[in-house]
């Protein structure tokens, strides 16, 4: 009888045991993120994980003009929406402080979370740095983008021309090639791009929005002089430019219409892919540069909401995505620069991406885009003014005057 | 002056099973109305209510409740602010400009269409309608490679012609505007044309048949029968057309997302930046209420008229 009722305990434990596991594996964690190949390609890879752990995934992938708004009203209504979001890293601060966000400073220390694949001091240092705010880690980083310039090497050379590097020679050649009939292909449409352009140009040149008090100083001389250069540059450009954004660019480099270009690291693969009529034939360098190559460097980061329904489960994901077997696995793919220093050194990937060692050298002198609380109103502003200028709507001068009228206040 | 009694009307009072017989009735009514009447209320007022209760207020998304009371601060703002003037001063020229050319056009093609044969005017309506059943995000993203310079159609028959160099596109402030009034155009003007051929099925055919033997001519019979026949049709395109175009946002948003140096810059587009770009929430609602503000004047009295009317 003993036994009986031992058994029947032992049968019970065990039913138990497996009804909270099949609580667990029935666990669907919702992700959100900006749609495209790379998208496509984790969702491939999100399908090993789901298998490793029975929880199931789906992934939000939207265009990104909506992302940013689509994710704030999600979290800001508390929905419970996502479990996961992709966050940029000129977003992050914003949404840490308005609390939308769940710190992961306790997560990153329990190795029961993490498994054994996490290494915390494989992540590149200054980007841990990015993704902390008040001293609270709010995020892991993941995916790196930096403007590149790319340039044709069969179109060049038969044109006697060499690969530039300044801001002279890049002028210099574009000017050749603009009088044959096409130029460079620019991101200058208003936008960010075009922003995140300009001021790796500034920086390049010594300039900057802000002097040393942090204070909001627009009309430097090194600030006109890269608008200026701005302006000429615009001025010797493919015709469409003022309406580009990096993706047109590269189709443009992609499809051979464009011999030399400013598009982004994120989209460089379609350049040595199966449709594009330049695969092997692309050079790739950091940025025209006036004293010295500098980048500008946005960081894509997973960050937890503060309202996930399974935060726990949540981080076993954003562990998993950010770990160097699926960094590298990504990486692979479609060639993202990751921010593990482990993975971007792997010979493997080296021989594969040979835009690898541009961007590396992009990103050895890289800052981002302010990260204040007003920087949005700034950005914002930067792109009606460097369109006034590509455009012929507004002097460099008369432009960057116009924002710092416009701003100074709110930088003060 | 003092009234009494007796001078009041005489009303029957209800005995008390009329009375009963009166409450079930309009206690039907109401429970008939009821579900509507709150959908309504849920619906349309619960938002516009809130819009315009916490456009007074200065907060950004998640600080809904520690934003600061500056009571009418933010519409003061808005006639302050030069790129808010720009934006409606863009968004009235797109307004005009579109509309009306929807309603010549629409109107035009509705009445050449009467004039050839049924089956092949079925056909051609058929096929004039096609842009209606498509997002205008999608319409905005097949005009921005029709306006490419590299790969676009326009570019290239204008080429066929050397003129392509004379156009600005949507590369250049000057003519951005009026590139994506063309892609609306082409996108609503069937609207309009449905509506025309309806408005035109309903003339009596007695009208221009005692026009023709009067000897009035094409334009006569235009002008003096179709058009004021059509007067009814026209003010309720223009009243939907006209607050449609004035929130212009996707088509934009698609096609030059308000630049090239805010050429474009709707006031939809507008708030939207100041909303969920600059994360200024008081200052976009209050842009919103403007829309509407704005929207109740220009339409409103051509709305009473027709209610009026009809």
């Amino acid at each position: 009888m003993k036994m009986l009722v031992a058994a029947g305990i032992a049968a019970g434990i065990l039913g138990l045991i497996h009804v909270t596991d099949a609580r667990a594996e029935s666990v669907e964690l919702v992700i959100s993120r900006w749609a495209g190949p790379h998208a496509d390609d984790q969702a491939e890879l999100l399908k090993q994980f789901e298998k490793e752990t029975g929880i199931t995934v789906k992934m939000d992938a939207i265009d990104y003009g909506q992302l940013r708004q689509k994710q704030t009203l999600n979290m800001a209504g508390k929905t419970g929406g996502y479990d996961l979001v992709w966050v940029q890293e000129v977003w992050l601060p914003e949404y840490a402080a308005s609390g939308f966000l769940r710190p992961l400073d306790e997560y990153v220390k329990d190795s029961a979370l993490t498994g054994k694949d996490f290494d915390f001091s494989d992540f590149q240092p200054s980007l841990i740095k990015i993704a902390t705010v008040d001293g609270k880690l709010y995020g892991l980083p993941t995916f790196i983008q930096t403007p590149i310039m790319v340039y044709n090497r069969d179109v060049l050379s038969k044109a006697g021309l060499n690969a530039p590097k300044t801001w002279q020679e890049t002028l210099d050649v574009a000017k050749s090639l603009h009088s044959k009939g096409t130029g460079i292909a620019l991101p200058a449409k208003q936008g960010l791009a075009a922003v995140d352009v300009w001021i790796a140009l500034d920086r390049s040149n010594g300039g900057d929005y802000f002097d040393k008090s942090g204070k909001l100083d627009l009309v430097t001389d090194a600030n006109v002089e890269t608008a200026v250069f701005w302006k000429n540059l615009v001025g010797v450009s493919m015709r469409g430019s003022t309406n580009w954004h990096f993706d047109d660019v590269n189709k443009a480099l992609e499809f051979g219409q464009a011999p030399l270009g400013i598009s982004i690291s994120g989209l460089l693969n379609a350049l040595e892919g199966q449709e594009s009529t330049v695969a092997g034939k692309v050079g790739y360098s950091p940025l025209p540069y006036k004293m010295r190559p500098f980048g500008t460097l946005s960081v894509w980061n997973w960050c937890i909401p503060a309202d996930s329904k399974h935060p726990q489960e949540a981080f076993r994901l954003l562990a998993w995505l950010t770990g160097k077997y699926a960094e590298k696995a990504l990486s692979l793919k479609d060639g993202q620069i990751c921010a593990r220093q482990s993975v971007l050194k792997d010979p493997e990937l080296v021989s594969k991406f040979p835009w690898l060692p541009a961007v590396s050298e992009a990103l050895s002198n890289a800052d981002t885009q302010p990260r204040t609380k007003n920087a949005p109103k700034l950005m914002d502003a930067m792109e009606a003014a460097l369109s006034e200028v590509a455009t012929g709507s507004a002097e460099p001068k008369a432009a960057l005057q116009k924002v710092q009228d416009q701003l100074a206040a709110d930088f003060q | 002056v003092s009234t009494s009694a007796e001078t009041l009307p005489r009303i029957k009072p209800l005995n008390s099973s009329g009375c009963r017989r009166w409450f079930r009735k309009e206690l039907l009514a109401a429970s008939l109305i009821l579900p509507a009447a709150a959908v309504v209320f849920a619906a349309m007022l619960i938002p516009l209510v809130y819009a315009l209760w916490m456009s007074l207020f200065n907060y950004r998304i998640g600080g809904e409740t520690k934003g600061a009371f500056i009571f009418f601060g933010n519409y003061l703002r808005f006639f302050q602010d030069p790129e808010a003037i720009l934006s409606l001063g863009i968004t009235l020229v797109f307004t005009f400009g579109a509309v009306i050319a929807e309603i010549v056009l629409g109107i035009g093609i509705a009445i050449l269409l009467r004039s050839v044969p049924n089956r092949i005017g079925k056909v051609l309506r058929g096929l004039y309608c096609m842009p209606l059943l498509i997002s205008p995000i999608i319409v905005g993203l097949i005009w921005r490679y029709l306006y490419d310079p590299t790969y676009g159609l326009a570019y290239y028959l204008l080429g066929l012609f050397g003129l392509s160099n004379a156009f600005g596109g949507l590369q250049e402030p000057s003519s951005a505007i009026f590139c994506v009034m063309l892609a609306d155009i082409w996108e609503t003007t069937p609207f309009v044309l449905l509506c025309a051929t309806a408005g035109l099925a309903n003339i009596p055919s007695d009208l221009y048949e005692a026009s023709t033997i009067d000897g009035a001519s094409a334009g006569q019979r235009l002008l003096y029968i179709t058009l004021p026949m059509l007067r009814k049709v026209i003010a309720v395109v223009l009243i939907i057309r006209g607050t449609d175009a004035f929130r212009v946002f996707d088509l934009i948003y698609a096609l030059t997302g308000g630049g090239p140096a805010n050429s474009t810059l709707s006031l939809s587009i507008y708030a939207f930046k100041k909303g969920f770009v600059e994360n200024q929430m008081g200052y976009a609602m209050a842009i919103a209420i403007i829309t509407m503000i704005i929207l109740i004047a220009l339409f409103g009295p051509l709305m009473k008229a027709l209610y009026a009317r009809t």
